[in-house]
């Protein structure tokens, strides 16, 4: 599993790893929804992840769009994947 | 426009503009698996997709489709495969340039009725090399042809992991809707092949553009031209898929120390020479005096049809109809582009007079796409070339097939023709993958000697004229 998590009150940390392909996320996309559940901020952390395909932009956008701006965020991604978010237009679900 | 169809357009390019981010992700051998497999998809489609096409469309001949389909899928993929088109393409220690592709983001292609799937396979397949997602726009009476070749063509793509909608397509839109599609911002390029208006749509909505322009191909047979090879090489193209590709002869003109024997070849080879009457029979059918273009009623119609259209009497077997005519220009409807077996004709008296009416023809709203000659005389053929003003001229084979590339020649495949400025289009190249590429280029540290030699402060001097700067500049070099 590319996925670890760490919790505090208010938020939770997925910390993510490797390539994010469509099984892998397909794989995520539950795990992720249950935290997402708990009503806390949510972060991901890419700064090990190598590669994120359709799916798992998909489910970024799906989390941004269900807790909200402020709420929701990646953050330390690798430079091609800050290119990822750029050329989408998504730098907003980006933080540093 | 309403609401509604302004939120499909935006969705249609929010999902292509996330599937250009993916797609920068994938390197070479990722889009080569892709290119690949959507190739081999199409080819093992080539014939369904050829029978859906010349069903739906009513135009051309299914079996001639299926070549098309055939060229569109293996001869573009061969002229591809082997092309660098991700990341590092080339590095030169010598100049100290190194040569980066970059994709250019989502592109939109317009396809035309006359080549509905072998143009959405070919514009497919050169999107998907260069990493960018497409957008398929079809014709109005070719949408279930086209969108069935585009879906083949994801399906086989996803099945190679491609980014999820790199291939979409935007069926029952308006005019308006594809207006409103190639101004989009988030747009990067159009493909536009198809009729004048819709390509002068795509130049003028602001987003760049790759287009096509009209065709009215001369073909001369100069007196050293081998007759029943020449004409047997015109049937080929002039009939293939009943005249729908825009690269195909529109005019023959004959030198007339050989015009008797190619008269008589074209009749041996099934062309039959229309008399006055008949002629004017068929340009009312074939010409629309409203719009002062040819009839879509006759557009890749078999001769037997356009007879019957007509109301005229054609030998059984007959491929092509041949119309003797003196004059060129809108006086003579067909002199123009008539894309249907119906071939004008001229002779002429002498190298001079047949390039002076393959001039006056190629300028009859042809300019800048397709001209060509038979002839075994190299002279003639390179003063005959340098004369038009064409794209392509193409020498001693079928225009339409030598046009496309790779068939009878070393052109690079394409089923969109640039035409030059003077088709208002910004090459006169086949237009292929290259072209949907931004190249980013990494200069080095080269010094120019000459410059170092010189120095800038010999400018200031206000007495040395450009004579002796250019001497300075090129001392002991």
């Amino acid at each position: 599993m590319n996925l670890k998590t760490e919790s505090t009150d208010e938020l939770v940390i997925c910390h993510l790893s490797g390539r994010l392909d469509t099984i892998a996320s397909l794989e995520l996309e539950p795990e992720i929804d249950k935290i997402t559940d708990n009503g806390k901020k949510m972060e991901f952390d890419f700064h090990e992840v190598d590669y994120i395909s359709s799916t798992f932009l998909r489910i970024c956008l799906k989390q941004y769009k269900t807790l909200g701006a402020g709420n929701f965020w990646i953050k330390a991604l690798k430079p091609d994947i800050k290119k990822v978010f750029m050329i989408a237009g998504l730098e907003k679900l980006v933080k540093g | 426009m309403e609401e509604q169809e302004r939120n499909h357009i935006e969705e249609i390019l929010e999902r292509a503009t996330y599937a250009a981010a993916i797609f920068n992700q994938y390197d070479q051998e990722q889009v080569d698996r892709i290119v690949r497999a959507v190739y081999k998809a199409a080819l093992n489609n080539r014939v369904m997709l050829a029978k859906m096409a010349a069903e739906e469309t009513q135009m051309g001949r299914w079996e001639d489709k299926v070549t098309k389909n055939a060229i569109a899928a293996q001869y573009v993929y061969e002229n591809l495969k082997n092309q660098k088109t991700v990341g590092i393409i080339s590095e030169n220690e010598h100049s100290g340039i190194v040569e980066i592709a970059q994709p250019i983001g989502p592109i939109l292609a317009i396809i035309p009725i006359t080549n509905p799937t072998s143009t959405t396979i070919f514009k497919i397949l050169i999107a998907l090399k260069t990493r960018n997602p497409i957008i398929i726009s079809p014709p109005r009476k070719g949408a279930n042809s086209t969108i069935e070749a585009a879906r083949i063509c994801y399906e086989a793509a996803l099945s190679e992991e491609a980014p999820e909608d790199c291939i979409q397509w935007n069926n029952n839109k308006t005019r308006e809707e594809t207006q409103h599609l190639m101004k989009h911002p988030k747009l990067a390029l159009i493909l536009a092949t198809g009729g004048t208006g819709l390509v002068h749509e795509a130049y003028s909505s602001g987003t760049p553009a790759l287009g096509v322009g009209a065709g009215n191909v001369p073909v001369y047979m100069e007196k050293t031209a081998d007759p029943s090879f020449a004409v047997e090489q015109l049937i080929l193209s002039k009939t293939f898929d009943n005249g729908t590709i825009c690269a195909s002869e529109q005019a023959l003109v004959v030198d007339k120390e050989i015009a008797g024997k190619v008269k008589e070849e074209l009749v041996r080879q099934g062309a039959y020479f229309l008399n006055p009457e008949e002629t004017k029979a068929v340009e009312k059918v074939a010409w629309n005096t409203e719009t002062k273009s040819m009839n879509g009623a006759v557009v890749g119609q078999s001769v037997e049809k356009i007879a019957a259209m007509a109301g005229i009497k054609v030998p059984e077997g007959t491929r092509l109809l041949m119309v003797p005519l003196e004059k060129i220009g809108d006086e003579e409807p067909l002199s123009s582009e008539i894309l249907a077996p119906i071939l004008a004709y001229y002779e002429a008296n002498d190298f001079d007079d047949a390039a002076r009416k393959c001039i006056e023809l190629n300028y009859h709203g042809g300019i800048g796409h397709t001209a060509s000659i038979f002839s075994c005389d190299e002279e003639r053929i390179k003063k005959f070339s340098v004369m038009m003003n064409a794209g392509r001229i193409v020498v001693n084979m079928p225009s339409a097939q030598g046009a496309v590339g790779s068939l009878f020649n070393t052109l690079e495949t394409s089923f969109t023709l640039g035409c030059g400025t003077a088709g208002k289009n910004i090459t006169t190249d086949n237009v292929s993958a290259r072209h949907l590429l931004n190249i980013q280029r990494v200069t080095r540290r080269r010094m120019n000697v000459r410059m170092l030699n010189l120095g800038f402060d010999i400018y200031l001097d206000e007495s040395l004229d450009a004579d002796t700067l250019e001497r300075e500049y090129n001392k002991n070099y």
